[in-house]
């Protein structure tokens, strides 16, 4: 088993697997930044912007490092664990992150993540709902909204957020609802219909 | 349509990480994990000197051009007959107000121009010589008596800005279509250009929003470059636009005025500058006559020494960083094509 474990990570290691012999050797830990930089950093750039998804993708990595020793090795996937980090950083520029959302509000236009040429193709009805939702992302209190995207936009289910975030799953249940509440009532109300052309 | 969906599908699948800021974020990993370096986490940022600054943010495009541009080596400390080329004086700050009413005029100028918008499918095309010593290398000292390299950019840009091209080592290449940048500012391509806000103070905050910065001064550094780099981008901009410029460039704090500086060529030059990071002049230069846009210059104001992660070098005083002329500019049906 020692053998294996000294083996470089394959494909198929658990996330836990190689954070584990990341104890031993440190450089190990390069194999799940290979694995989630780019997710981490999508992740940050939607709720901050490219250029603060930099400095927060990039410090993510480097505090999942020094903490590595206090992960939870009966927990095979990482990603929770790195959402959590990110989450962290991210709350430290929650006024940017408001600021953009009501900037978005007000255009319906997304200055912060994207060049304009890869908006050309956006449907109308997507950027419609954004700037509601923008708005209503603006609104939502940050706790409650920390969960909602992990749920939404880093696809955690509300008890993996709730683990990233280091609160009870029934609290980030609660929370979701709220923010939830908060989405539905934004694209309800001035929204006649939900049908919209697929992709 | 569940609302949860909604929200996932109302933004855009975020643009990948730039290489740039991959390679830093897995080198900082790894050298955090051999253990050697020890400095905390917030001062891991690379540090590139300043004529790095610009490309690293505009982005990937301007990535590609600096790595595919003819570059001539003319070492350029002479002039045609020999003599030492003359260091570009230490020119006299001029009062802020000057510099307003300069740029207020500039602006005026600017959308009184004849202006035809470039069709969809045109090419913006800009011919560039810039001048300079060159990025230093660690443990380098630049000084006034450094050699100068000299390049000539041609660049055709497609107005959607999905495509380049430009000479590379006599060779001339079209790029590949461009999928997605970041966000790069100033934006690359006319459409992008011309889509930006027609309001000084919004385009500030555009401008500021995109743009990493650590602090106020460094927020108006940035602005300043990268405002002068979408005039200098940028064969033709809608005039309202390239109006707002210069009125966005008005309301930096710290913007001085030589009327009597010349360009690299010896013309006759309004330099509009700001002194950035303290120790560099960065200075936009436009006609006396026409306030059409003459170049770019910058040159060290007091000794400077530049640290990266891996090394420092120093600057001295009156060393240029760079000087750029605009040699060509225009609307071109086809990439390759002059106007």
């Amino acid at each position: 088993m020692a053998a294996v474990m000294r083996a470089l990570p394959t494909e198929e290691a658990t996330d836990a697997a190689i954070i584990e012999q990341s104890l031993r050797e440190p450089e190990t830990f390069a194999a799940i930044f290979d694995r989630y930089y780019a997710l981490i950093h999508g992740y940050a750039a939607r709720r901050l912007g490219a250029s603060l998804a930099d400095d927060v993708a990039a410090e993510t990595f480097l505090i999942a490092f020094d903490g590595r020793t206090k992960y939870e090795l009966s927990r095979p996937d990482a990603r929770p664990w790195l959402y959590g980090i990110a989450s962290n950083l991210i709350s430290r520029h929650h006024r940017a992150e408001v600021r953009q959302y009501r900037a978005l509000a007000r255009t319906g236009v997304d200055e912060a993540t994207e060049g304009h040429a890869d908006r050309v193709a956006v449907r109308l009805d997507a950027q419609a709902h954004r700037g509601r939702l923008a708005e209503a992302l603006a609104e939502i209190p940050d706790a409650d909204r920390d969960v909602l995207l992990l749920v939404a936009w880093a696809e955690l289910t509300s008890e993996k957020a709730g683990e990233a975030l280091g609160i009870p799953a029934g609290t980030a249940r609660s929370r979701l609802h709220r923010a939830r509440k908060r989405i539905r009532a934004a694209l309800g109300r001035t929204d006649p219909t939900t049908t919209r052309e697929d992709r | 349509m569940d609302d949860l969906t909604t929200l996932r599908d109302a933004w855009d699948r975020p643009a990948p990480p730039s290489a740039a800021a991959h390679a830093a974020a897995r080198a900082a990993l790894l050298e955090r994990a051999s253990a050697r370096g020890t400095a905390p986490v917030a001062r891991r940022r690379l540090r590139l000197p300043r004529m790095g600054v610009r490309l690293a943010a505009v982005g990937a495009l301007a990535v590609t051009i600096a790595a595919g541009v003819t570059v001539v080596q003319n070492l350029g400390g002479t002039d045609k007959n020999g003599h030492p080329r003359p260091v570009v004086p230490g020119l006299p700050g001029g009062s802020v107000a000057d510099a307003q009413t300069v740029l207020y005029k500039a602006a005026e100028r600017a959308q009184g121009r004849a202006f035809t918008p470039p069709r969809p499918g045109q090419w913006s095309y800009t011919e560039t010589r810039y001048t300079s010593p060159g990025n230093p290398e660690i443990g380098a000292v630049q000084t006034p008596q450094s050699p100068l390299k000299t390049r000539v950019d041609r660049l055709w840009i497609r107005s959607d800005g999905r495509k380049i091209a430009f000479y590379r080592n006599g060779r001339f290449t079209i790029s590949q279509p461009i999928t997605s940048q970041t966000g790069s500012m100033p934006p690359d391509g006319y459409a992008a250009s011309a889509a930006l806000p027609r309001d000084p103070d919004a385009l500030l905050a555009l401008v500021a929003k995109k743009v990493p910065h650590a602090t106020e001064a460094e927020r108006q550094d940035n602005t300043f470059d990268i405002l002068g780099g979408l005039l200098n981008k940028n064969a033709v901009l809608p005039p309202q636009l390239e109006a707002t410029v210069y009125r966005a460039l008005a309301k930096i704090p710290d913007v001085t005025l030589n009327r009597e500086a010349v360009d690299v060529e010896g013309r006759p030059a309004l330099a509009v500058s700001r002194v950035i990071e303290g120790w560099l002049r960065q200075e936009i230069l436009l006609d006396r006559k026409t306030y059409a846009l003459l170049g770019e210059r910058s040159i060290a104001v007091k000794d400077h020494t530049g640290k990266g992660d891996d090394g420092s070098w120093a600057i001295k005083k009156g060393t240029i960083g760079v000087l750029s002329v605009r040699l060509a500019a225009g609307i071109v049906d086809k990439p390759g094509q002059r106007p």
